[in-house]
């Protein structure tokens, strides 16, 4: 067990490397001079030269990934020019690690960036989370213990629906409707939790509902799919033969080996989540990493985008690596070689 | 959705053994009624998306013409009941322009169909062979694409796919010599396509370990038929239902995606429409014009629904599980 | 002056492009500016909303119309400054802010002078000194750091250039060529005197851009001060400026109102919201729900949201017109567009109805054939060449008499958005009627600096631009945008998109330039646009814009300034008790 964790972390750390470098090389290297996007309407050549010098674009590829990657673990300082750091110290950004770059149109450090960022994903993750796993797995679980019946045909029928409505449709009705025509909820803008709990969620339940909603359809048809599945296991009319009561069985036996897929399954989609809704960050102008992510986008600020990759992937990955340890615990059948 | 009970089922798999896997799930398709009418749908919409272009020069639809006079008042909203419904305009028109809303959204569906459906194939193409390859070859080769997969499947794919739109449509744009509408398809299609096939390739994969034990690739191995051979003449035969299957259910989320990244401005160039430049800009008369939102809106849904049921249905015929039992 | 534009990905329908009408400049529907101005009180939060986002707060760097209008109005003074007025005609007036007058000018018109008025004062308690200014203006010269601003301070101060053409002094940080920004600024106590290379009749005008304000040597971080406010106005920056999100302004209790005759202060405290999407942020000021009746937006309504303002917004909203004229420019690069007669062509099947009905009807956009905006005295109203519609039946037979085989293919590049994307394909409609064969190329990202790239030059054949004046002349709209000697250069066209480079017309700049008389200078660039225009056909103008504005109903004195700025003067904004 702990030789695999171990293994699994050194994958992780390398495939991490071939990202980074991947995305480094997709929009550092491509023919579009990048200190193109640092400049504004009055472009001059002198300006494009000195945003060149003063982010590193005047150097190749890999010498500009190198400083990336050791600014990771020691910091970097910008504009990284040791004749300005001695003439004009206040004018250089210090970036302490792990430094993730600097975005030139917002005058910030991305840490800083993610750094305000991070919670607002996070908020919405959770809180979609826990409404999706909550609708989804109970829905498909009461849809498979009715199958064919009112109830399943129901449950299936709006969760094809939900799973047909487009994110960014789905969040605009909600936005439009009972926010801003009906006033029944705020408008969201984002509140900490640790300022106003209150607050914090009641501004958050229009981005939960939205994610919540394309996320519970899908996981009705998972939950309802496997249950079926285990619920038509030898092993369970062998529990049903010795006579134990009907939850028993379907929470110990149908649910727990129904589960690991399942678990799989949101580990990955929570994953994906941490690192930003895009869309419906975008619907509510919540300011997390997906709308940053988008935001970077629309004005190619390249070093923002790339760190916005590598967190996304990031999380991926380490949601990959934690699903696979946690396979180990829930379903015994699985045995991992370290 | 075919419901039927664990026990029909059995009944069904007792009454029918001996036919075919395709008799077999002709005849449960016939049954599930639910899945006929999505079929319907789906046809009926393939159909007039291939016929629109014809249509269009036909003139029988119009995407393109200005109809100012539908359109007036501050904002140029359309005049008249339900955004301008009439004989000639079955969904109104476009606030601003007074363009034929039928037309587009039926010239729209066109190109995000032709997206969906050459990324779907893609996909499917790249993920089957992979599969193919992974799970016959084993060992390395396994080992090695089974890390490709995973490395592709690290990548953030909406977030590729906007932020990569910027670059790579314009050196699609130089490269193919070609206007930022079929650049920016085959930008769509490219990157949705490479980004749809590991997953694929994954199922596939796990269907040629398992088939690889039986007894027919053992007997064509025996013979001494060579690994292509065995790949495409014994596999593939006993892959098409989760090809057909996946082909099935990508393409409704090929289609959302499309429409989503119109919403995130990355799309098509005007005039010509899809459903996602379509509805990034109706999404913002929800309030003023609730019929321009409504019409496209309601469309993409039927679309997307219809090929999710297609999708089911095919799967619950084809459910292994039941099969010869 | 520039424009700022939506950066959030959804903002797609933008309100780019809503544009203008008649040449009177306000047309409020605010109930009675007068009367609400008298139930002005001291107090309260004035909230404002904002779906486009500051690229700078340093004064040197700011040139964005709204930053301008409102920096100056919260924290950055400047020596002269433009009226507060409630009134129509006097909405040009300059009053003196931060100097005694609004300059004395010796009779070449090439040194001016001015002197600080005494008890100014820095947030910090510390004197606005004559040197402050100077060392304001001096980071100008930074090209290299201090970029994004106006750069009106190295065209005109009497400072020699090198061989390249860029200035010999080099701004403070480096310190290259420091006599001779000496030389050409002086400082004597309280006065302030600047040497010019050239009559500059208008230099006060010039002035009340904060590009000429004071900066605070030992506050000066380069880059870094992009969004540090320092302030010496009413108010100052609680905390710090986020950008994406925004920041709030408390008062500056070093602000001393006697020595200020234009800014109010009313609202005890600003916030400022930029992280809302043009949309959502208008549903809420139609709304007007909890703190929202006290907000206030400088983003003009989106085309979306203009019915919904007629009728929710009702004696809540502005119709102004707004300072900019959006316009095409046929690139002279271009093998098709260098020919004379295929520009003509081009310009006379334009079809601006189509604009003007994208945009929201006639309402808040009226057609136009003049580059200069009416709001100015030199708006020459040159007629359409053929009407709004213009004729492509003409337009055709044109290009087939100069020999063209039709289709002519063209390429024109355009800032995405929804509603240009219907703006453009009306557009296209119509050129290709005319027997152009148009492809279209809509972008937002980067969309000026990528028009601009020398690589533009041979990709478009013709560009959509927009273009204010920095200030009532119109000597800030003919040269910036059409003089090839400030312009192009080998990093690219400037702002001459187009690379219009025409020895008559630059030589007619310098003329025009020299003439004394206010009213007979403006009346000479007026007359040199329709030659442009009419003759060159070196732009197409298109129409000119409305702006539609909305405030909260407890928002009291929100009146625009037609003439300066375009948006709602803060100096006079205050917000009812609650």
């Amino acid at each position: 067990m702990f030789y695999y964790i171990v293994r699994r972390l050194l994958s992780v750390v390398v495939m991490l490397f071939l990202i980074t470098g991947t995305t480094y090389l997709l929009f550092f290297a491509g023919p579009e001079d990048p200190a193109r996007y640092t400049c504004a309407r009055n472009c001059t050549p002198a300006i494009l030269e000195g945003n060149r010098k003063a982010l590193g674009y005047d150097q190749p590829v890999y010498v500009q990934y190198g400083k990336f990657i050791s600014g990771l673990f020691v910091g970097r300082d910008f504009p990284d020019n040791a004749q300005l750091r001695a003439d004009h110290p206040e004018q250089v950004v210090h970036c302490p690690a792990p430094c993730l770059g600097y975005s030139p149109t917002q005058n910030r450090t991305i840490n800083t960036i993610v750094a305000s960022a991070w919670p607002v994903s996070i908020s919405i993750a959770i809180g979609a989370f826990a409404i999706w796993m909550i609708l989804g797995v109970g829905g498909g679980v009461i849809a498979a213990l009715n199958r064919g019946r009112w109830p399943d045909r129901i449950i299936v029928g709006s969760a094809l629906i939900g799973f047909s409505l487009p994110t960014f449709f789905i969040g605009l009705v909600l936005l439009t409707f009972p926010a801003i025509k009906w006033g029944w909820l705020p408008i969201p803008h984002y509140v900490s939790f640790f300022e106003n709990p209150f607050d914090w969620a009641h501004n958050l339940v229009l981005p939960w509902l939205t994610l919540a909603c394309i996320f519970a359809a899908s996981y009705v048809r998972l939950t309802r799919a496997y249950m079926i599945e285990t619920m038509s296991e030898d092993y369970i009319r062998t529990a049903q033969a010795k006579g134990q009561t009907r939850w028993r069985i379907i929470l110990r036996h149908g649910l727990r080996a129904a589960l690991t897929p399942i678990v799989t399954a949101a580990g990955l989609d929570l994953g994906g989540l941490l690192g930003g809704a895009i869309i419906t960050e975008s619907v509510f102008s919540m300011h997390g990493l997906g709308w940053t992510a988008v935001n970077s986008v629309t004005v190619m600020d390249l070093p923002v985008i790339v760190s916005m990759v590598l967190i996304v992937s990031t999380f991926i990955v380490i949601a990959n690596m934690l699903v696979d340890i946690a396979y180990g615990f829930i379903d015994p059948r699985v045995k991992l070689v370290g | 959705m075919s419901e039927t009970t664990l026990e029909e089922a059995r009944d069904g798999a007792v009454a029918i053994v001996g036919r075919t896997p395709w008799q077999i799930t002709r005849s449960r398709l016939r049954r599930d009624h639910v899945t006929l009418v999505a079929m319907g749908f789906a046809v009926f919409f393939v159909l007039l998306a291939a016929m629109a272009p014809l249509l269009t020069a036909w003139k029988a639809l119009d995407p393109y013409t200005s109809h100012t006079n539908l359109v007036g008042g501050l904002g140029s909203l359309p005049l008249g009941f339900w955004g301008g419904v009439s004989g000639q305009h079955w969904m109104g028109v476009e606030p601003g322009t007074g363009r034929d809303l039928f037309s587009r959204v039926v010239n729209g569906l066109t190109v995000s169909l032709l997206v969906a459906v050459c990324a779907a194939l893609l996909s499917v193409t790249l993920g089957t062979v992979i599969g193919l390859i992974s799970g016959t070859a084993g060992g390395k080769i396994d080992w090695l694409f089974s890390r490709v997969i995973d490395f592709v499947l690290s990548f953030p794919q909406t977030l590729m796919l906007i932020a990569l739109s910027t670059i790579v449509i314009d050196i699609l744009k130089a490269a193919l010599h070609v206007e930022r509408t079929p650049a920016s398809m085959v930008f769509m299609i490219l990157v949705m396509g490479f980004f749809g096939w590991p997953s694929f390739a994954r199922i596939i994969r796990g269907q040629v370990l398992s088939l690889k034990e039986r007894e027919f690739v053992e007997a064509a191995r025996s013979l001494g038929a060579g690994r292509w051979r065995i790949y495409f003449k014994e596999l593939l035969p006993h892959l098409w239902a989760p090809i057909l299957v996946y082909s099935t259910l990508i393409m409704p989320q090929n289609i959302a995606t499309e429409a989503a990244l119109g919403f995130l401005g990355v799309g098509i160039q005007a005039p010509t429409p899809s459903f996602g430049s379509i509805l990034n800009d109706s999404v913002h008369y929800a309030n003023a014009d609730p019929a321009y939102f409504i019409f496209p809106g309601v469309t993409l849904f039927l679309v997307v629904l219809s090929f999710n049921l297609v999708g089911d249905g095919f799967r619950d015929a084809l459910d292994p599980k039941a099969d010869r039992q | 002056m520039k424009r700022r534009t939506f950066v959030a990905g959804v903002a797609g329908s933008a309100g780019l492009a809503l544009s203008a009408a008649a040449c009177s400049s306000s047309t409020s529907t605010t109930p009675g500016a007068s009367a609400s101005a008298a139930a002005a009180v001291k107090g309260g939060t004035l909230n404002i909303l904002m779906s486009t986002q500051v690229e700078h707060w340093d004064p040197q760097r700011v040139y964005v119309g709204v930053d301008i209008a409102t920096g100056n109005r919260m924290f950055t003074r400047t020596l002269v400054s433009w009226t507060q007025t409630t009134s129509d005609t006097e909405q040009a007036k300059l009053v003196a802010d931060l100097a005694t007058d609004t300059g004395k000018v010796s009779a070449d018109g090439k040194t001016w002078t001015f002197t600080l008025k005494d008890g100014i004062k820095w947030q910090d308690g510390k004197d606005v000194t004559a040197e402050d200014v100077k060392y304001g203006i001096s980071r100008t010269f930074a090209v290299d750091v201090i970029t994004g601003g106006p750069n009106y301070a190295i065209a005109f101060l009497d400072i020699p250039s090198d061989a390249d053409g860029s200035s010999s002094y080099k701004g403070p940080y480096a310190k290259t060529g420091q006599d001779l920004y000496d030389k050409a600024v002086t400082v004597s106590g309280k006065t302030i005197t600047f040497k010019l290379k050239q009559p500059v009749m208008d230099f006060n005008n010039t002035v009340t851009m904060t590009a000429f304000a004071p900066f605070r040597q030992d506050k000066d971080q380069g880059d870094k001060s992009n969004y540090d406010i320092f302030s010496n106005g009413p108010y100052k920056l609680e905390g710090t400026w986020t950008a994406q999100k925004g920041g709030s302004f408390v008062r500056n209790d070093q602000w001393d109102p006697a020595t200020d005759t234009i800014r109010k202060a009313y609202p005890d405290k600003i916030t400022w919201d930029e992280s809302l999407t043009a949309e959502t942020m208008y549903e809420r000021l139609i709304a007007d729900q909890g703190g929202d009746q006290f907000a206030i937006t400088f983003d003009q309504a989106p085309v979306t949201a203009l019915s919904n303002i007629e009728s929710g917004a009702r004696g809540r909203n502005s119709i102004v017109a707004s300072p900019y004229t959006r316009y095409l420019t046929p690139n002279f690069k271009s093998k098709v567009m260098s020919n004379d007669k295929v520009r003509e062509a081009f310009a006379l099947a334009t079809d601006r109805s189509a604009y003007v009905t994208a945009v929201g009807g006639p309402a808040v956009a009226q057609p136009t054939n003049s580059l200069i905006n009416p709001a100015l005295a030199a708006f020459p109203n040159t007629p359409l060449l053929a009407g709004d519609k213009g004729d492509q039946a003409k337009a055709k037979k044109m290009l087939q008499d100069a020999g063209m085989t039709l289709p002519v293919k063209i390429t024109v590049a355009y800032r995405k958005s929804d509603t240009m994307d219907k703006v453009f394909s009306g557009l296209k409609a119509a050129w290709d009627a005319a027997g152009f064969d148009t492809q279209l190329d809509g972008f937002s990202a980067k969309y000026y600096a990528t028009i601009q790239s020398p690589a533009a030059a041979t990709k478009y054949d013709a560009m959509w631009a927009g273009w204010g004046a920095d200030y009532p002349s119109a000597s800030t709209v003919i040269p910036p945008l059409l003089d090839s000697r400030i312009n192009i250069t080998s990093g690219g066209s400037g702002q001459d998109y187009g690379w219009f480079d025409d020895k008559a017309v630059n030589a007619r700049i310098d003329e025009i330039n020299k003439i004394a008389d206010m009213a007979a200078r403006e009346k000479a660039w007026g007359d040199l646009d329709k030659e442009i225009v009419t003759q060159k056909f070196a732009v197409i103008p298109l129409i000119v814009d409305k702006f539609v504005f909305v405030h909260g109903s407890k928002v009291v004195g929100a009146v625009v300034n037609g003439t300066y700025t375009g948006y709602y003067d803060l100096a006079h904004v205050s917000v009812k008790a609650s």
